[in-house]
């Protein structure tokens, strides 16, 4: 956590060092965009809120598939900058989505949830915040719990079990 | 129904201003609150639309500014107003380029501060404050504004526009701005695609690549109902999206793929001012900012993926205005502002990626091996064919213009011997997936015009030059062996030394890896491509009478050899009537000894016995001639029916017989 913070500051003094504009950032702070359903949904809104994490699922991949190319040349201002937004968008919009328990356990929104978490660890990965890489994976082992053999979207474009999915990411943990 | 729903609630809006207040500048409220359905439009159209507003409304536009500015710093700010005021200006800055109209529009979106939970005053402020730093070249502002806006507007929105548009109330009047959502894809869409490249942003853009690729997903276009297809950007972002992600992006730039894009469509007009103008002055200035475009994509590759793409097709530029110099038999000054050599230096800087995944560093993580592969090919045909057309333009003005032959063909040859030692240095078996199949046949070319410059073109070539020349014949006939014509040429270029004598060895070097390779073997047996016409040359090359033929009987046709035939026949006759004549073969004796008569008689006799040999050995001699040439012009007749095969490779580079060629060349190595 302190090596992202100290990250997120750096990335907001470059800002500041290379912009006329006070902070361009400080839109990145703000409120969550997601509300919390605390009870089990049916019909339109579980639909819904399956809608929700599909789109968030292949906006984090594109979002991963961004913070690849941007490392990959070695483009360390447009990766800080995009690092922070990544952060704000998991913290306002995917966190609070993936926040509650029901939908892990839900038997048609679990494979996504748990795709979800895992595409979500893949990006701290990438984003070399080993801290919440291990976070979402203990996350996920805990709400699946016995269910490691669950067939999930990961990596984006493949098919795998859930456990060897955690098992796979927790030997990358230290990649960057 | 909902888009005339929506359309309903516009008009609606908008036709009760003006009924509200004949000549009150409110009856602009309705424009300004929908700004976001036209303010992507292009400045001419722009302001085609506010002036028909103001039509409508009875109050022309610049009224409703300058009411704007009277009514600064009077009152306590009121949201709606400040709101409308940021797109006033923002709108008059779009539409004529003023830049204090701008700055009035930011103080504006700045006084929005306090209303900033609310979308809409969110959008507009992102939207303001990304045109200020478009204005300003500032673009990691701009980089930052549109991510914040996508934060802030975009993703909370999606959620509530699905479940309107689930409900069919997303073109309900007091849906507000939920509805918009549409259109503030489009407006995104065009802000980073076009607006920043026509305000010059051409770095730094690259984190916006996440935002273009989830407009593609589902997002620009997907709302014809609302924004007509042909109406939305859809297709452009599909465009980019693909070039973003595909084997022609540098590591996924979005700064490099819009900057190759624009280059591409420069690239585009010159070409068909080329096919409509030849090479006009109007042509040749549209070549030039071409090739400046694809300078320019070039600065801001970082990997040798994005590399490649610039001199791919900046090279096929070059080969379209050297063809084009050869067809229309002139030479202006085209300045392009990159070379062959670039070229090789870039395939050469791929070739290091050929072992393991060193390809990953090299760019192509994403695209994969075989993207990698196909983009080396695709440049190294490149090469080949821009060479080949820059030496073919060269000797059309030896062959144009006589006193300068000695000079253009030389520059011809030179770049022959290029491309032939670009051939050799990268054709190895260990990159051969690197190299296209027509390359071989290339490679061929290329020698045969190195011969050809010298042989052909070159008033006085030196000793070397002919040395060089000869040798490269015999290379091109190695890659080639069934062009029929080459072989004339390489007897000629021998002759040239007085060396006509190696030609049958040297043949017979070149025929015997036709006639022992298994490949070929294969080839005709399989009945593939050109299979018969290939089992011609083989069968003439593998008849020595036949490879001589081929060498020194190329100004006489098969129906001249034919007659010849006949002629030797005839004379075969005549003689062996003469030795019948003449009382048999030579040397035969006589039956019955005659007796000795007187010295005339006997001279007469040794005579007859003299002019009897002579006969014989002529016949023999014929004999021998008529069964040789009987041998070998059946094979000689259906080697010089290849001739079209040649023809067929150089117009089809994927003709199959160039593999056929790739595999005959590895097998002789």
């Amino acid at each position: 956590m302190i090596r992202r913070i100290a990250c997120l500051s750096f990335a907001a003094l470059l800002v500041l060092a290379c912009a006329s504009d006070p902070d361009p950032l400080r839109a990145f702070e703000g409120e969550e965009t997601v509300r919390e359903q605390n009870t089990p949904l049916g019909g339109a809104a579980l639909a819904q809120r399956r809608r929700e994490m599909e789109r968030a699922y292949r906006d984090m991949a594109q979002h991963r598939t961004t913070l690849l190319d941007l490392r990959r040349r070695g483009d360390r201002s447009g990766s800080l900058l995009f690092g922070g937004f990544l952060d704000a968008y998991i913290d306002r919009h995917l966190g609070p989505l993936l926040r509650s328990e029901w939908q892990s356990r839900h038997p048609e929104l679990s494979a996504l949830d748990a795709s979800l978490r895992l595409v979500e660890a893949e990006v701290f990965v990438e984003l070399r915040d080993t801290g919440r890489v291990q976070e979402a994976l203990d996350e996920v082992a805990r709400r699946f719990q016995g269910r490691e053999t669950l067939l999930v979207d990961y990596p984006v474009g493949q098919q795998s079990q859930l456990g060897a999915a955690i098992e796979s990411l927790r030997k990358r943990k230290w990649r960057g | 129904m909902r888009t005339a729903l929506f359309a309903l609630c516009i008009a609606g809006a908008l036709a009760a201003a003006p009924l509200r207040a004949a000549a009150d500048a409110s009856a602009w409220d309705g424009y300004l609150d929908y700004a976001y359905v036209y303010s992507s439009a292009e400045p001419a159209a722009l302001r085609e639309r506010l002036a028909q507003y103001g039509r409508e409304a009875g109050v022309s536009f610049e009224r409703v500014l300058a009411g704007f500015e009277a009514k600064a710093g009077s009152d306590a700010p009121e949201e709606a107003a400040t709101r409308r005021k940021a797109i006033a200006f923002l709108l008059q800055h779009l539409a004529t380029g003023d830049a204090e109209a701008l700055e009035t529009s930011v103080r504006a979106a700045h006084e929005l501060d306090p209303w900033m939970g609310r979308h809409e005053n969110r959008f507009w402020a992102h939207y303001v404050l990304a045109h200020q730093a478009l204005a300003g070249g500032r673009r990691h502002d701009f980089v930052a504004e549109l991510l914040a806006l996508w934060l802030e507007v975009v993703v909370p929105l999606e959620g509530p526009y699905e479940a309107l548009e689930d409900l069919a109330l997303d073109g309900a009047p007091n849906s507000g701005f939920v509805a918009a959502l549409p259109y503030v894809y489009e407006d995104t869409a065009r802000l980073i695609l076009i607006r920043s490249q026509e305000a010059g942003i051409d770095e730094g853009l690259d984190p916006l690549g996440a935002i273009v690729r989830m407009l593609g997903d589902g997002r620009v276009g997907a709302h014809p109902d609302v924004i007509p297809r042909e109406a939305s950007s859809r297709d452009y972002v599909d465009r980019i999206v693909a070039r973003l992600d595909g084997p022609e992006s540098d590591s996924g730039s979005l700064t490099f793929t819009l900057a190759l894009f624009e280059a591409t469509k420069l690239h585009d007009r010159a070409r068909g001012l080329l096919a409509e103008k030849d090479l006009a002055p109007e042509t040749v200035e549209a070549i030039r900012v071409a090739g400046g475009a694809y300078e320019r994509a070039l600065d801001r590759a970082d990997t040798a993926q994005g590399r490649c793409a610039v001199h791919t097709r900046v090279l096929r530029l070059l080969g379209e205005v050297w063809a084009a110099k050869q067809r229309l038999g002139g030479d202006p000054d085209v300045a392009i502002p990159f070379d062959v050599e670039g070229a090789i230096a870039v395939y050469r800087e791929l070739h290091r990626g050929l072992d393991g995944s060193g390809y990953e560093e090299l760019g192509y993580a994403r695209a994969g091996r075989a993207a990698y592969l196909a983009a080396m090919r695709g440049l190294w045909e490149e090469i080949q064919e821009a060479s080949l057309n820059a030496a073919d333009h060269y000797l059309a003005l030896a062959a144009s213009h006589p006193e300068q032959a000695d000079v253009h063909s030389r520059s011809a040859a030179r770049i022959h011997a290029r491309t032939l030692a670009f051939f050799r240095e990268f054709a190895s078996a260990a990159g051969q997936e690197a190299v296209p199949d027509s390359a071989y046949f290339a490679a061929h070319e290329a020698a045969r015009g190195l011969g050809d410059a010298f042989f052909a073109f070159a008033s006085h070539p030196t000793q070397p030059e002919i040395e060089l020349a000869t040798q490269a014949y015999r290379q091109a006939l190695l890659l080639f062996p069934f062009d029929r014509r080459l072989w004339p040429a390489l007897g000629s270029a021998l002759q040239h030394q007085g060396r006509e004598s190696e030609y049958l060895g040297l043949g017979q070097a070149v025929a015997e890896r036709v006639t022992s390779s298994r490949v070929v073997d294969a080839w005709v047996e399989q009945r593939e491509p050109g299979a018969e016409q290939i089992a011609g040359v083989r069968a003439a090359l593998a008849n020595s009478e036949a490879i001589l033929h081929l060498g020194f009987a190329e100004d006489l046709a098969v129906d001249d050899l034919e007659r010849g035939l006949g002629d030797l026949r005839v004379q075969r006759d005549r003689a062996r009537a003469r030795l019948a004549a003449l009382g048999g073969e030579a040397g035969r004796e006589p039956a019955v000894a005659a007796p000795p008569a007187d010295m005339a008689d006997v001279l007469e006799e040794r005579d007859r016995d003299r002019e009897r040999e002579e006969v014989a050995t002529l016949v023999a001699r014929l004999d021998t001639q008529i069964e040789a040439r009987s041998r070998a012009l059946p094979a000689y007749r259906a080697a010089r029916r290849t001739q079209g095969l040649a023809d067929e490779l150089r117009s089809r580079r994927d003709h199959p017989v160039h593999t056929l060629l790739r595999r005959m060349y590895f097998e002789a190595r």
